[in-house]
Parts: C-alpha cells; sequence; structure tokens
C-alpha cells in the first residue's frame, strides 16, 4: 500500500519538476547520482541548480542520476526536501559530481517554547502549535493575536471591522460560563493581564516584531501556568537582533478598505409605496428626498503602517531596535486607531556565555477614536428625508419631531466625539545564569514592569437630539493599570548515561501584581469656557476606583526522555490567588504527560522508509481559571452618588450599599485528558497529528441567583456546575513542492468540538434548570439563549412559529387556528399546551458555536514571485439575526418618527408586530471565507538593497454562507447574536519590504 | 562570580518567604468593620433601605444597579414593578409595550419565568435583606466591636425603628403577592424553608406593634422617614385584609388603626390633583411618601415611570411637566365609566386625557386605544415645572388620608365592632364635596354597600397601586363575577383560574432554594 502511493507521490513529483524547470544556456555538463547519505538510496526529483541562476536548473530521474550544463566557477545547489542543501563548485567542466545528502530531520532541532524553558519539538509530550512568521495572516493587522486566525486547529479568533477593535479567542470550545474564555497571553515570559484601556489591550504589541506564536492547548502543556492555563496559553516571541552587522529594514503599506455589504432595508421608493399600503396615515410625514444614509455614514478607508528596523550584534551582545506607525481607519467614518510603537530588544552574554542577559521593553502610544456604530440606525432611518434642515435646532440636521424615535445618524457620527489616548510600557529583564560548579543547574529570574495609562472624553454637542433636553453630556475618564512580576526559577539538566536517559528538572516561584485605578466623572449642562466644554450639571462625581490582585505560585516541572523513545513530563503547580476567601485561596494544579516516538524501536526500521516520524502522545492535566472580577468573596460597602440620594428632612444623604457575595467561591478547574499522534511520511513531505481531547470544567462560576430572602444581592458569582467539551483536531501540512525556485506549502487544519453543560447547581435539580443570557436588542430587557443541562452553551431558546407548507413563517395578527381570538397561539407552538403562549413554551435550539472550524493556509513561491493565501471555514453554528427581527415588522414603519423596515417583512413574514422570539430569526451561520491572498516579488538586486520586495494583498474576499445578515463572522464575535455589529471590510493593500 | 550567585538564592528565598502574602482589601467600598464605625454611616445605610423602594441603584439614574437578575435596571425599581403588579392585572390599566412578560400581567398568563414577577420578589428579598444587615450592624455587640461612640448610639438605635418598619412593609407586600415567603431575620448563607401565611402575618403585626411607640408622632419627624401613623396606615391595611390572606377577621384592629390615623392631625389636601404634582411633599394629606428628586433622587422608576410612561398619542409631555412620553400606560372603558364623565367637569378626580383615544381597545399595543390617564404631573398647581424635565420631583404617596377614610368605612361595612357607618359616610363624603367641588355627589347611608366601596375606592386611589388587592379582597379578582377588556386576553374579558389571586415563586428562586414550595397552580 504504502509503496504504491510512494511512487505515485514521487512520479508527480517528477512530472512537476519537469513542468517547472527549463534548461537555458550551454557550458560544459556535469553528470552523477544522488544517494541518501545514510541508507545509500537513490533520490529521485532532487533539485539541482546553479546558485544565482535560478533559470538553470535540472532534477534527479528516477536512477538519482542528473545532468546539467554548468561552466568552471560556478556553485551548484543540490535541494530536495527533508534533506540539508548540498552545495558543490565546479571545478572540472566535464566532471561528474556524485552527491551524498544528509536527512534535515536528524539535524535541525526545532525548539519550541512552552513556558518556563524551551524542549526541542521532537521531545514534545503536550500538544503544542507554533506559527512562525511565514504562516501569519497579512494585511492590516493592528494586534498580534489577529495573526493566528485560522492557521492553529480548534483555536478560533474572531474580531470585528473595528480600527484596533479586539478579538474573541476561544480555544477547543468555551471551558467558562463567567470567567474569561481567552487563553493566556505570555509575551516573551511575562503572562500579560488582557485588560485595561482601548478596544484591544493587545494592540500595544506590533504585529510585525512578532518571531513566532506558540499555542500550548492541553492541559499538560499549559499546567504549568496553573490557575491561569484553563484556556491555554498563547505565547508571543518577539524578534530579536541577530549576530552581524548593522541591518536596517523597512516595511511599509498602503491600503483602502471598502464597505461592500448590501443593506437589507428597504429602498426609497418601496419604502414609500409600504407606508402608503401600510401605514398611510404616516404619509403626511414622509419627505421628498432619497438619502442614501449607509452611504452617508461610511466610507472608503485608508491605512497606512511603517516599520523600521536596525539590529545587529556580536557574539556578546545583540540588539534590534523597532520603530511602528499604524493608522487605522475604520468603514464607519472618523472611527480611527493610530499607533505609534517602539520596541528594544537587547540580548548580553557574560561570563564566558554562562551569563544571558535579556532586555525586552515596549512601548506603545495609542490614539482611538470611538466613532459610533451608527450603521445599524443609517440602515433603517427614514431614507426620505435629507440630512440637514436648515430650521433645525438640532445644530441644522434633520431630526423627527418625536423624542423617543430614531436619530439621525450624521448628526449622532457628527456631534458625538469619543477619543481615547494610551500609552503602555511593557519591560522585562531575564538573567539565565549556568550556575558554576554544579554541571546542568541554571538560575532564570525574571522581572517584569507593566503600565497601561489611558485618558479619554466623551462628548455629546448640546444641540446632539438625544442630549438635547440635557445640555449635552461631558465625561471624562482616567485609567492606570500596572502589574509587576517576578519569576525565578531552577533548571536543572542531567544525563543518565546508565540507563540513556537525559533528565529535565524545573522549580520555581512566581510573583505577580496587579493594580488598577480609574476615575470616572460626568455632567450633563454643558457651557464652553475658554474655548473648552465643561459640564454645570454633575452626573458622576469623580471617585477613584481601585483594585489590587495577586497571585503567587511554586511550580515544578520534570522531563525525562528515556532512550530518545519514552518521554515523560509531570509537572505541578500551586498557586495563591487573592480573589479568593482564605479557605479557597490555594489551589493545586497537576499534569503528567507520556509520548512514544515509535519509530526509535528497533522493530520499526522497516516503515523508516516511508514514515519520517511516528509519535504517539498521551496527557492529562488539572488547570484552573481566575480570569473574572476581584473581591467576589468579600462583602464591602460603598456610598452611592449625588444622584442616588435619599430625603431625610431637609438633607439629602448618601445612600450606603453593602454588596452580597458567596464567601465560599472556590477555583474553577479544567481537568483536560489528550491523546493524539503525530506523523510524518516521505521525509516530513507530508506531516502533521491527530488529537482526540476531552476536556471536564468543575465549579464553574457563574452569576447565579442567591436563595431569596438571605444575601445582600440577589445574584452573586458562585459555583454552580459543570461543563464538557470534547472533539478531534487533525493538523496537516503538506509540502507540494520544495525546490530551489518553486515552493509551495500547504496547512489544513480542522477541529470539531462539542459542548455541553453536565449539570447545573444542587446535584438533584432537574434538567430544566434554565439561566437566561444572551441579550438582544428590538425591546427592553429581552435574552434569547439560556443555559441549560444535556445542551452547550448559550443555546438559543426561542418560539417554535408554525410555518405553512411552504415553509414560509405564519403571519401575526391572523385567527389562523380559527378559535376566534388573535393571540400567539395563533402562529407559535403552545408547547404545554396550556392554551397560553408565554415563557414556559419557549424552545432550545442550536448552539452558537460552531461545532467543526477548518483553516487552510497555502504558501506558494515560485522564482522571485511567492503567493499566499488563508482560508476559514466554520460549520454548525447559528445566528439570531436580530437585525432583522429587530426591524422586520410593519408596526416598525411608525415607532416615535418614521423607519425604514428590514426586507424580510415584505420577502418572508407579513409580520406586523415584532415578533423577536421567534425561531424563525435563527439561521444558519455555516461559512467558508477566502480571508487573504497576499502576492509578493522579490527583486534580483543587491546594489542598494540587500534585499527588496512589493507585496499586495486582498483581506475578507469571498464569504460563501446561507446566513442572510452581513458577515457570519462577526456574530461569532458577538455569541451568535447579529445586532449592529461593526462591519467588517474588504481591504486591498500594497507594501514594500526593504533591507538595507 | 560566587557572589553574584549567592546573592541571586539569596535574593529568591527571600522574596519567597516574604510574598506569599495574599490578603489584599478593597479600596473603593469599605468591609463593615471599618465602614460601620459612627452615627453617619448607619444614617447613610438606612437612607439605602429607604431608596431601596424609591431608586433603582447607587448611581443615579442608573449605572450601578441593586437588582441584575433581570437586564434593564429601570425595570428593577420596586415601585415601578409593584405598581406593575397592582395595576396592570386589572381594570385600571394596560401597558402598550411588548417586553416580554409585560402583556402576561393584564392577560392572566404570567409564569413563573415572568421578568416582573421576578423582579418585584427580588426586589422584596433585597430590602429585607438590607434591612436585617442593617439590624444586625446596629445590634450593641456589633457596636462594640466596631468601636461606635456612645455619644452616636441613640441616634443609631432610632434608626432600627425605621428598618423593622421598612422590614415589615416589604414583607406584608410579600404577604400580599406571593403569600408564601422565607421568613428571615438575619442575612445568612442556606436554604430556608418558607413561612406560612400565619406566620409571616403574626411576624408583621408584632413587629409593627413593637416599634409603634417608639417611632415619632404623626409629622413629628423626618420627611421621608416613617412615623407612628405609617405604621397605623401598615396595620390598616393588614388587618382589612387579613381575612382574604389568612381567613381571621380583623375588621375590628383595622378600624381602630384607621382611627387612630384619622385622629393624627392630617387633613385632606384641598386639590385632588395637587396630591400627585411636584410640590406634593407640602400635602398635609400624605402619611408615607417615597421621595423622588430630579437632580438628587433619580430613577427611572418611581413617579417619573408614572408620569412618563403615561403620556403618548397626541399628548403634549410638557403638560405634564417633562419632556417626552414612553407611550405605554392607559385605562380601559370599565374604570374611566366608574365616573359620570371623563372631562373631569363633574368628579375632578376624572384626570383623563381622551383627544385622538379610543375608549375601546382591540390591540393593547397600541397608545392611541383606552383613555389616557396623566394623573401623575412633574408640575406644580401654578404650572412650574420640576428641577428636571426627566426625572420627576414628584412624591409617590404610598399612604395618604383618604385611604384611611374608605379603610374605616370598608371595616365599619364589613363589621367592625365600633364602626359607625353614619361617620363612614360623612368621611366618604369629605372625599366626594373635595371631588365635586360641593355636595352634589354626595351619598346616603342607604347608598352605602360593598360595591359602592369598591367602586368609590377605584375613583379615588385608581393608579395608586390599591386595585388588584382590592379585588382579590371583594373576591372578583379572578372570578367571572367581573370583566373587564382583556381580562385573560379576550377582548370582552373572562374568568380565569384562582390560583392567579397571588403570584408564583420565580422559577430561579425555586433552583436557588431546594426547600421552597410552589404556590399552588404554578
Amino acid at each position: 500500500m504504502y509503496r504504491m502511493h510512494l511512487q505515485k507521490f514521487r512520479f508527480f513529483l517528477l512530472v512537476l519538476s519537469i513542468i517547472t524547470i527549463s534548461s537555458q544556456g550551454i557550458f560544459a555538463q556535469i553528470t552523477g547520482q544522488i544517494t541518501d547519505a545514510i541508507t545509500g538510496e537513490t533520490l529521485i526529483g532532487v533539485n539541482v541548480i546553479i546558485d544565482g541562476d535560478t533559470n538553470n536548473g535540472s532534477v534527479s530521474d528516477i536512477d538519482g542520476n542528473y545532468s546539467l550544463n554548468a561552466k568552471i566557477g560556478d556553485r551548484v545547489v543540490f535541494s530536495y526536501v527533508g534533506y540539508n542543501d548540498y552545495t558543490i563548485e565546479i571545478d572540472n567542466a566535464t566532471g561528474t559530481y556524485n552527491v551524498a545528502l544528509e536527512s534535515a530531520s536528524e539535524l535541525i532541532e526545532q525548539f519550541v517554547v512552552v513556558g518556563y524553558g524551551s524542549v526541542q519539538k521532537k521531545d514534545l509530550t503536550g500538544v503544542v502549535a507554533k506559527v512562525g512568521e511565514e504562516d501569519f495572516n497579512r494585511g492590516v493587522v493592528s494586534s498580534p493575536e489577529k495573526l493566528l486566525s485560522g492557521k492553529v486547529a480548534g483555536l478560533q479568533i474572531t474580531s470585528n471591522g473595528q480600527p484596533g477593535g479586539g478579538s474573541r479567542i476561544v480555544l477547543r470550545g468555551a471551558s467558562s460560563l463567567t470567567a474569561g474564555t481567552s487563553p493566556l497571553i505570555v509575551i516573551d515570559g511575562v503572562p500579560i493581564q488582557v485588560s485595561g484601556a482601548g478596544y484591544n489591550p493587545l494592540n500595544f504589541i506590533n504585529p510585525s516584531d512578532v518571531e513566532d506564536i506558540t499555542v500550548l492547548k492541553d492541559a499538560s502543556a499549559s499546567a504549568i501556568y496553573g490557575s491561569r492555563g484553563a484556556n491555554g496559553v498563547i505565547i508571543i516571541t518577539t524578534k530579536s537582533g541577530k549576530k552581524g552587522g548593522l541591518k536596517v529594514n523597512y516595511t511599509g503599506n498602503g491600503s483602502v478598505s471598502f464597505f461592500n455589504n448590501r443593506t437589507a432595508a428597504l429602498t426609497p421608493a418601496t419604502y414609500r409605496s409600504a407606508i402608503n399600503l401600510k401605514d398611510p396615515g404616516q404619509e403626511p410625514r414622509l419627505g421628498t428626498a432619497s438619502t442614501d444614509w449607509v452611504d452617508a455614514v461610511t466610507q472608503n478607508a485608508q491605512n497606512t503602517e511603517h516599520n523600521l528596523t536596525f539590529s545587529g550584534g556580536s557574539d556578546k551582545f545583540t540588539y534590534r531596535l523597532t520603530g511602528g506607525y499604524l493608522n487605522n481607519n475604520g468603514i464607519i467614518r472618523y472611527s480611527n486607531h493610530t499607533k505609534f510603537t517602539l520596541g528594544a530588544n537587547l540580548d548580553f552574554k557574560l561570563l564566558n556565555d554562562d551569563l544571558r542577559i535579556s532586555i525586552r521593553s515596549k512601548f506603545a502610544d495609542v490614539n482611538e477614536n470611538y466613532a459610533p456604530n451608527v450603521l445599524g440606525t443609517a440602515i433603517f432611518f427614514d431614507p426620505t428625508h435629507e440630512v440637514y434642515d436648515a430650521d433645525s435646532p438640532f445644530g441644522g440636521f434633520y431630526q423627527h419631531n418625536q423624542e423617543l424615535g430614531a436619530k439621525n445618524p450624521v448628526s449622532t457620527l457628527e456631534l458625538v466625539n469619543n477619543v481615547g489616548h494610551i500609552n503602555r510600557y511593557l519591560n522585562s529583564a531575564t538573567i539565565n545564569y549556568d550556575l558554576p560548579f554544579v554541571d546542568g543547574l541554571s538560575l532564570n529570574t525574571q522581572v517584569s514592569y507593566d503600565l497601561s495609562r489611558g485618558e479619554g472624553s466623551n462628548f455629546s454637542d448640546p444641540v446632539l437630539r438625544e442630549v438635547y433636553n440635557n445640555g449635552g453630556y461631558l465625561g471624562l475618564y482616567e485609567t492606570e493599570e500596572y502589574s509587576s512580576s517576578l519569576e525565578a526559577y531552577l533548571g536543572y539538566d542531567k544525563d543518565l548515561k546508565g540507563i540513556n536517559s537525559k533528565l529535565n528538572l524545573v522549580a520555581g516561584y512566581s510573583w505577580q501584581e496587579k493594580n488598577a485605578r480609574t476615575v470616572e466623572e460626568s455632567g450633563n449642562m454643558l457651557v464652553e469656557e475658554d474655548g473648552e466644554w465643561i459640564y454645570t450639571d454633575t452626573l458622576d462625581i469623580p471617585l477613584p476606583n481601585r483594585a489590587t490582585n495577586r497571585l503567587i505560585s511554586f511550580y515544578g516541572r520534570m522531563n525525562l526522555n528515556v532512550s530518545e523513545k519514552y518521554l515523560f513530563t509531570a509537572s505541578l503547580r500551586r498557586d495563591g490567588s487573592t480573589r479568593f476567601g482564605a479557605e479557597n485561596r490555594w489551589g493545586l494544579f497537576p499534569s503528567a504527560a507520556f509520548a512514544w516516538r515509535m519509530l526509535e524501536e528497533p522493530f520499526m526500521a522497516g516503515l523508516k522508509n516511508t514514515f519520517s516520524n511516528l509519535k504517539l502522545r498521551a496527557s492529562y492535566g488539572s488547570v484552573g481559571n481566575e480570569q473574572f472580577g476581584d473581591y467576589l468573596y468579600f462583602v464591602y460597602y460603598s456610598y452611592g452618588t449625588g444622584d442616588a440620594t435619599y430625603q431625610f428632612g431637609n438633607e439629602y444623604v448618601n445612600t450606603l450599599r453593602g454588596v452580597g457575595v458567596d464567601p465560599g467561591i472556590k477555583w474553577e478547574e479544567t481537568q483536560s485528558l489528550n491523546f493524539g499522534l503525530d506523523f510524518g511520511f516521505f521525509n516530513n513531505r507530508l506531516s502533521g497529528s491527530l488529537d482526540v481531547y476531552r476536556k471536564y470544567t468543575k465549579d464553574m462560576l457563574f452569576r447565579a441567583a442567591t436563595s431569596a430572602f438571605t444575601n445582600l444581592s440577589d445574584q452573586v458569582v458562585t459555583n454552580i456546575g459543570e461543563m464538557e467539551n470534547k472533539g478531534v483536531e487533525l493538523l496537516l501540512n503538506a509540502v507540494i513542492a520544495d525546490k530551489a525556485d518553486f515552493d509551495w506549502n500547504i496547512s489544513f487544519n480542522a477541529a470539531y468540538n462539542q459542548n455541553e453543560i453536565i449539570k447545573l447547581d444542587n446535584a438533584d435539580a432537574s434538567e430544566g434548570i434554565i439561566y437566561p443570557t444572551g441579550g438582544i436588542s428590538g425591546d427592553i430587557g429581552q435574552t434569547i439563549q439560556v443555559l441549560r443541562v444535556g445542551n452547550p452553551i448559550n443555546s438559543f431558546y426561542s418560539y417554535n412559529h408554525i410555518y405553512d407548507a411552504s415553509g414560509t413563517p405564519l403571519q401575526d395578527g391572523v385567527d389562523h387556528n380559527g378559535d376566534g381570538i388573535v393571540d400567539l397561539q395563533d402562529i407559535y407552538e403552545d408547547i404545554n399546551a396550556d392554551g397560553k403562549i408565554n415563557e414556559d413554551d419557549l424552545a432550545i435550539k442550536d448552539s452558537p458555536e460552531p461545532s467543526v472550524t477548518l483553516g487552510l493556509t497555502s504558501n506558494l513561491s515560485w522564482r522571485n514571485w511567492s503567493l499566499a493565501a488563508t482560508f476559514r471555514a466554520t460549520f454548525g453554528n447559528w445566528i439570531y439575526n436580530n437585525v432583522s427581527s429587530a426591524n422586520g415588522y410593519y408596526d416598525r414603519l411608525y415607532d416615535f418618527g418614521l423607519n425604514n423596515i428590514h426586507e424580510s417583512a415584505f420577502t418572508s413574514t407579513n409580520f406586523t408586530n415584532r415578533q423577536l422570539k421567534s425561531d424563525f430569526y435563527l439561521e444558519n451561520g455555516s461559512y467558508m471565507k477566502l480571508d487573504n491572498i497576499t502576492l509578493s516579488y522579490q527583486f534580483n538586486t543587491k546594489k542598494v538593497f540587500e534585499s527588496l520586495s512589493v507585496f499586495a494583498t486582498a483581506s475578507n474576499i469571498v464569504t460563501l454562507s446561507g446566513y442572510s445578515g452581513m458577515d457570519p463572522e462577526l456574530a461569532l464575535h458577538s455569541n451568535g447574536i447579529d445586532n449592529n455589529l461593526y462591519p467588517a471590510a474588504f481591504t486591498i493593500l500594497a507594501g514594500v519590504n526593504a533591507n538595507f | 562570580m560566587k557572589r553574584i550567585h549567592i546573592f541571586l538564592v539569596f535574593m529568591v528565598c527571600f522574596l519567597a518567604n516574604a510574598c506569599t502574602d495574599l490578603d489584599v482589601s478593597p479600596e473603593n467600598g469599605l468591609p463593615s468593620n471599618l465602614a460601620f464605625t459612627s452615627a453617619d454611616a448607619y444614617r447613610s445605610y438606612l437612607a439605602k433601605v429607604y431608596a431601596s423602594f424609591s431608586l433603582t441603584g447607587q448611581d443615579g439614574p442608573s449605572g450601578d444597579t441593586d437588582i441584575t437578575i433581570v437586564n434593564d435596571e429601570g425595570f428593577t425599581s420596586y415601585i415601578r414593578a409593584y405598581w406593575k403588579a397592582q395595576e396592570l392585572t386589572t381594570d385600571e390599566a394596560v401597558c402598550g409595550w411588548t417586553d416580554a412578560g409585560i402583556r402576561d400581567l393584564h392577560e392572566f398568563s404570567w409564569s413563573s419565568e415572568n421578568q416582573f414577577v421576578k423582579v418585584l420578589y427580588y426586589r422584596i428579598s433585597l430590602i429585607v435583606s438590607l434591612a436585617n444587615d442593617f439590624l444586625h450592624l446596629s445590634k450593641e455587640e456589633t457596636m462594640d466591636l466596631h468601636g461606635v461612640p456612645e455619644s452616636d448610639r441613640d441616634e443609631i438605635r432610632a434608626y432600627r425603628h425605621d428598618a423593622r418598619f421598612l422590614r415589615a412593609l416589604a414583607y406584608w407586600h410579600a404577604l400580599d403577592l406571593f403569600r408564601n415567603v422565607v421568613l428571615a431575620e438575619e442575612v445568612s448563607v442556606g436554604f430556608p424553608e418558607q413561612a406560612t401565611p400565619e406566620e409571616m402575618f403574626n411576624f408583621i403585626q408584632s413587629e409593627l406593634a413593637a416599634i409603634e411607640s417608639e417611632l415619632p408622632g404623626p409629622r413629628q419627624g423626618d420627611y421621608g422617614r416613617v412615623d407612628q401613623a405609617g405604621v397605623w396606615m401598615l396595620q390598616a391595611k393588614l388587618f382589612l385584609n387579613a381575612e382574604a390572606m389568612i381567613g381571621q377577621d380583623y375588621y375590628t384592629e383595622c378600624l381602630a388603626a384607621c382611627e387612630k390615623v384619622i385622629g393624627a392631625g392630617y387633613s385632606l389636601e384641598p386639590n385632588y390633583e395637587e396630591l400627585f404634582m411636584k410640590d406634593n411633599h407640602t400635602s398635609n394629606e400624605i402619611i408615607f411618601p417615597l421621595v423622588s428628586d430630579g437632580t438628587k433622587v433619580q430613577s427611572w422608576g418611581c413617579t417619573t415611570f408614572l408620569v412618563q410612561a403615561a403620556i403618548g398619542g397626541t399628548m403634549s409631555d410638557s403638560d405634564s411637566g417633562v419632556a417626552g412620553g414612553w407611550a405605554g400606560l392607559r385605562t380601559t372603558r370599565n374604570m374611566v365609566e366608574q365616573f359620570p364623565d371623563l372631562t373631569g367637569d363633574i368628579d375632578s378626580r376624572a384626570i383623563f386625557y381622551t383627544d385622538g383615544q379610543d375608549i375601546d381597545i382591540t390591540d393593547i399595543g397600541e397608545f392611541t386605544e383606552g383613555i389616557a390617564v396623566p394623573k401623575y404631573k412633574n408640575l406644580n398647581a401654578a404650572g412650574e415645572v420640576g428641577s428636571n424635565n426627566t426625572h420627576v420631583d414628584t412624591d409617590y404617596p404610598m399612604f395618604r388620608l383618604a385611604d384611611a377614610y374608605l379603610m374605616y368605612a370598608e371595616a365599619s361595612l364589613r363589621g367592625a365592632t365600633g364602626g359607625d357607618l353614619g361617620q363612614s359616610v360623612s368621611y366618604i363624603n369629605e372625599l366626594r364635596v373635595r371631588a365635586y367641588g360641593d355636595d352634589s355627589g354626595n351619598i346616603a347611608e342607604a347608598d352605602l354597600d360593598l360595591d359602592f366601596m369598591l367602586d368609590e375606592r377605584s375613583r379615588e386611589l385608581y393608579w395608586e397601586a390599591t386595585r388588584r388587592i382590592d379585588l382579590v379582597r371583594f373576591g372578583v379578582f379572578t372570578s367571572g363575577e367581573y370583566l373587564w377588556p382583556w381580562k385573560g386576553n379576550v377582548q370582552e374579558g373572562r374568568g380565569v383560574e384562582e390560583f392567579r389571586n397571588i403570584f408564583p415563586i420565580p422559577s430561579s428562586d425555586m433552583i436557588a432554594n431546594p426547600n421552597l414550595v410552589q404556590n399552588p397552580g404554578y
């Protein structure tokens, strides 16, 4: 079987080689045979080219023989996938040059960082994925996590189109309800608090400074991070300088983003006829214009980015200094993210290289314009009126007469100014010292300081209709967060020759403290004084809000490699957190893993021709999650504001309130079990891994109702139940071509995950327990999702609409069931048959989370050209189309002023009243997306530039989906609820990368 | 080299020893032993217990909510939720909004998931817990522990009576609305069982008896705080409804409480309308108010809700002293037909708006169907607007003298020992003279019967959150005997299940406390 496939594959390569290689020029002819240096086997399809002349080359034939025209002095390069390149210099015009190539997999030791150290890739026992720069997403990328989207099996990263916007990161399914579900982010060894001002606290890392990103997926890999490992760990390593002379690199690009989503409102003409047909009484309110409000609030956004890097160094000292600038505009006018970044990575080697010191310093200065997302209003604003109205008291903008009606979206955009300015500094120093006298013992210490300062103002002009009655609005805020950390660990490496084993031990201590302080103030009744607006009616007095938390840990890990065949890892971490009461502060997080490199067994020797790697893995670990608020165990009392007092006689007394808690809350704990297989065929021409996992979360924290009349709060964060995620992940890397002038790699990943709530609340509680989640718009206080035992978290929960034979939902206002009463029983299924439609008739539906996610990355290079593309797909995720449900009914035509409505009222539903909880609005959100394509050209020049390339990228190109709303991927970002989301843009970018 | 080595090891050890400290206290709030060291803090905590009836959180009008179980802070206002439960379920009010569950109230189709039922239940629970916490913190031994100076303690001891009254008031509403709830006297962790209605009744009765003589005399205390007359009013209500709630006759006790109120020096507000206007804190009729203030006591509930939600259609918001209307609340044909005419010309208590309003309701969602009721206003009699045109200054009149007159008459009719029907008639005629401007509307003793009482209570006290409990007491809340538009979700009205005389325990509490038993029928 294998043999046959191998032959076919080789034949295929041969054909491919013949197609791609053409010989040119006639000089002398050289010949020879190419073999494997170890096995002596002849190698077919080896690339043979003359260095610097990619037009002149050849390949070895079925017997490993080659011939090539060359001249004396030429350097001939032999390259073959899975083998190291081999170069010879021609000294004999008609000579025979036999070449033996050495297998690369035996020589290259690829190291992977795993937290508190790194290991060789072949020695990994846990599930770890590493993504290097060559595989990163291209385009306008404002923060490092966006480089990874679609690249790692089971890692879902979704962002909206907001410039500088945040991402939702979920690895192997959400394992928490209340606590964060984002993996721990570690930057150059420093665990980062993903909080702070701005849309996305990770923005301060310039993506172009990132060398590679490693994702620790299973508990055995992440358990070394203990209480923060439950959602996995993402380790970002930034680039450092290389030995050599000064190198200057410039990369820059310019791009334009387009809003290309069709909108679902009626055209002005259809809208007029809708009013005429459905609400003729409102015709006098119609204007004469045909305004395209979407056009009035959106723009084709231009972006620019520049990065300049200086690097170099000697044996003892290397440096990399970098500066970056990004100006990122949004599709909504005024929305903008502008950022300057500076970075310095310095590495010193002292005391005969025994002492290594690394300094990592990063700084970002970010300006954000949080322009209000008025797209939703614009789509449905009455199109028959002009933008401006000279008689309007509201700053000259047209407005409806009714205060509660929709507001002119252009006025909101023009008269609101919500801006923020953020500075963030992350500095760390790492000292690595190989202790003398004890061979293999080293001390590693890292101190870090992370400071984030933000300030901002949110101004609404006094003439803005929304705040006209309050004389405008001004809110000001300042935030400051600083974290400091100390990590210290001893590492010990020992060759146990007696048992042919290698031992690595790590034992350490970690201390991290975060302090946060925010001050907010706001007021109405603005007056202008000396050109500045101030408020005269105070809403919030500036009272500082402070919080401190601390995490203290002790940890240890052992790696044992027996005969290069059996790999054992065990780790233990003890974490103490200020987020729990005295009895529950400390948690213990153990893990163990085993891997078996099967190919090293003597009885597998026969398979070595076919397989280049075969490793079985099993791991188990227990990890925690502490991404939630401070003081949740602690009753404390705080005073209210001056507009929430109570009158005693002539005095307005400030109120003092205690906040209820569950004093006994404890760690949320996830146990994770993983079985995996790493494989590689044909010298890793095809490689990959298959993993099966189960994550079981106990003591899930959730904001749940307390027993009434017992607590100071109706709901407190408490441990309520158990949840499971199980799934399969497949990763495949294929090297389709690997020649000197033609390379093609394809990386494919697929993940299946199934989430289920196993238990909620008390052990004897029935299955019917339902907690509402998933707030929606269209009415106050409505939700569309629930937590229920036996179902995935946030499963949709809606009425079963009754559909006619053609699949159209029955329209409301009609006595379909002929009982003489027009009510909801005519259109919804009365599930409990009690003659009423109320909350008891809601039914559990699908989940907003995909069951299958796919990602595909293709990197192809041919001569000076290269082409990279990324595809993503999800299946099984459902979306609640809140845009349609909140706007798709005739009564909406007039609701405190005229409104345009969603076309679904005409095309599908004929609803007169809003039917927010109808299952008609649940749609399959599966999609396939061609996310980005980058084409680059590398110039053949060495005169001015060491290297020079230009590139062009198109992003968010095609999305295939049956979903009727905007981009279904956006809804993933918002838990499956599509409601006035910031639109994703189609972007075209052109750039240059030059090295001096 | 060795020195560096030793230094590093030393540093690590030092830090490892020094830094296992995990005691961190919040800096934006205080633990109780630091918060409660003087009378001022207790005063602020008592203000919170009071404010919990009026406000929704610690940041006006919204932003730091007390109740999180529903996701709109405005819904969590006590009076907003209480008012809906007492009025939207009756002939006196409908609401055109489509918030999940709001129409179920008028349609008699609420379930144990209903968010308006839920929020009322948790608001009552919160007030009880806050009062219990206050009573714990103000115990002598707690004050000893916190080092509260003796000079402050008399003031704090006096606050305890207020807290006990507010707890009794909240429990009274719980008894009326939910009937079978947990009777807790302290904040605890656990799953208590429900008290029987009799136990709850007895508790409220004994609490009121205990604090009655401790509180200031009528109108002697601070405005906004309860005095003896407030206790008497609550006693009167408890006793008047005792038969309906626990099957025992307490009409004589009711009469006695009413007599105390009537003899306490209150007088009817000459102009009925001004009872519901922004300067109603000056009224000599209101016995116990819930305070609102446009700038200092802001929420999206209480009287702000009652003013704004009643404005819609062609109504002018400025006629009510606000900017904007929420187009929700109207009334049914049944209520307006209690009055001789809709204009208020004959009976000035008929504060209706009829322009463009259809008296009949075919669609509850249409504001223009049903008569609008601009009873509550953010204006004074001179037309001056309150301090803020969104959040009103008007206080909510929880207890007022007219109700004492009507309860006196009803208790007398129901056979209270010492009840005087002639006196009852003259009390009622005092109300009617105020309404009619003269004695043309006066009744004779022969006119006075229970049917008249029910109607007269509606004419005098409509939209004051007493209709549901009155209909229950008269036995017609659920029955087919008395119907109103859309009762039971049919336009002509129909009788509904008797179990709907009380509300269900919210399902969330059934989940949280396994020892609870759901009210029958739900």
